[in-house]
């Protein structure tokens, strides 16, 4: 059967959703909220994204995806350019690896997985940075901000597995080898 | 059969091989595009600026929902401050009369005595003023991301006003759009002088909210509560605007506290005092 343009644009729309919600999701932590809280508990979204499509779906989420994502994350912020890009490689390397551990585990398993990857991306990122600058940064805030990520991880990925159910669900692709 | 099976045996470990290198490959960009904006180079710093053009509108089609929201409360909160300041302003309206007047004395007065002294006074300043319409603050970058008319005179390098003092100045211009660097953010290293004492230093910010103040004098005369204030040495930064007050004086290090709520300001004002233009000029002649 023929396909048609909208089922062509929406089949295309599906393989990019993963990476539209991400980009989504990294928008709008930007968002101003005039609070004074703000400039302490700002978790990383773009980690958690990076960490779900990863770790459930990478035929939809590769390796570029990642690279893309962390692109926009350092063309938005004044980090150094690359680094954001640099620690998302590094957090999809590492759930993609531990995919075939975590998958069909219970949620708190990937939600310790989620904890246990981003510190290491935020200490790495902290490294580059410090190394970048040629001083240590100071280490507080951002273990503030690691805790704010993981704290905010459940509700992320609920709204994920959500996407993946409503519109991704028909189209799982299992890889083998 | 079994050719087959050798065959997709073979394909699949290509695609294996493959995708490992384009994770190598990706690693080594990441890397490379730090290094190379450690470089500043042009051709980056072009790319960046166009990443930047490109993302910050879906930042504010993002933030609609959630602007309409906050703009209702805040509509509500408005109609109760109104009425207070209206009372308030009336009472201060008939103040700022009499203080008009003796502004008006006093204008003469010094334009008489600049004229007995041959004073040649420095241009005037002219600022923009800009809605904030992202910001970004965590232990690896401070700054904000504000909406400006596209012909507006705006440079990098230019001063940030908030409120009550300075904020930053321009890191990049985009289109309509700006970010700002906070002083704050490591990257900021701003002279200042304390405003009793006279005493000079350096507000380095540390991605924390509260910069430090650097490179005083062991014997320095600087007290808790003391203003600091910009000294122009470095001439991007005019003379005697307000930046901070000393909050602790600690044996390795002075704390220095914001006197802008940054987190609350809503809009700031980008003021070009001519100083910046003249760096550069003065730069490029000599590079010549």
């Amino acid at each position: 059967m023929d396909e048609t343009l909208t089922e062509f644009l929406g089949n295309h729309l599906k393989r990019f959703l993963p990476l539209l919600c991400s980009i989504f999701l990294l928008l709008i932590i930007y968002i101003p909220v005039h609070l004074p809280l703000s400039r302490f508990l700002r978790p990383d979204l773009g980690m958690i994204c990076v960490y779900f499509w990863a770790l459930y779906r990478q035929d939809l989420f590769g390796a570029a995806s990642a690279f893309v994502l962390g692109l926009i994350a350092d063309s938005l912020s004044a980090v150094p350019f690359g680094l954001n890009s640099f620690v998302f490689i590094f957090i999809f390397v590492l759930s993609s690896a531990s995919s075939s551990y975590v998958n069909m585990k219970p949620f708190a398993v990937s939600w310790a997985g989620f904890a246990l990857v981003s510190f290491l991306a935020f200490v790495i990122k902290w490294l580059l940075a410090s190394v970048f600058y040629s001083r240590f940064l100071a280490f507080g805030n951002i273990f503030v901000g690691y805790m704010a990520t993981v704290c905010l991880y459940p509700l992320i990925a609920r709204l994920n597995i959500f996407i993946q159910n409503r519109y991704l669900a028909e189209e799982v692709v299992y890889e083998q080898g | 059969m079994k050719r087959r099976r050798v065959l997709f045996i073979q394909l699949s470990q290509f695609r294996l091989f493959a995708r490992k290198l384009l994770i190598a490959a990706l690693f080594i960009s990441a890397l490379a595009l730090m290094m190379l904006s450690k470089a500043d180079i042009m051709l980056l710093n072009k790319v960046t600026d166009t990443a930047f053009l490109i993302f910050n509108p879906l930042i504010k089609v993002v933030q609609l929902p959630a602007q309409l929201v906050y703009d209702g409360y805040g509509t509500i909160k408005d109609v109760v401050r109104v009425y207070k300041e209206n009372k308030q302003l009336k009472k201060e309206n008939l103040e700022m009369t009499l203080l008009k007047n003796q502004v008006r004395t006093l204008k003469m007065e010094n334009k008489l005595l600049s004229g007995l002294l041959n004073y040649t006074p420095p241009p005037e300043a002219t600022f923009v003023s800009a809605k904030i319409i992202a910001e970004e603050g965590d232990g690896f970058s401070h700054s904000l991301i504000a909406y400006i008319d596209k012909d507006a005179d705006v440079q990098e390098g230019q001063i940030v006003l908030g409120s009550e003092s300075v904020i930053g100045r321009i890191e990049a211009v985009s289109g309509h759009y700006v970010r700002i660097l906070l002083f704050t953010d490591i990257n900021s290293k701003i002279p200042v002088i304390v405003e009793r004492s006279r005493e000079r230093g350096i507000l380095s910010g540390d991605n924390t909210t509260i910069p430090k103040l650097l490179f005083t004098s062991l014997d320095a005369d600087i007290r808790t509560g003391d203003m600091l204030v910009t000294s122009g040495v470095a001439g991007i930064f005019p003379a005697g605007l307000p930046i901070g007050i000393v909050s602790r004086i600690g044996e390795d290090e002075i704390d220095v506290e914001t006197i802008t709520d940054i987190p609350r300001l809503e809009y700031v004002r980008i003021v070009n005092y001519g100083i910046y233009d003249d760096v550069k000029r003065i730069t490029s002649e000599e590079e010549k």
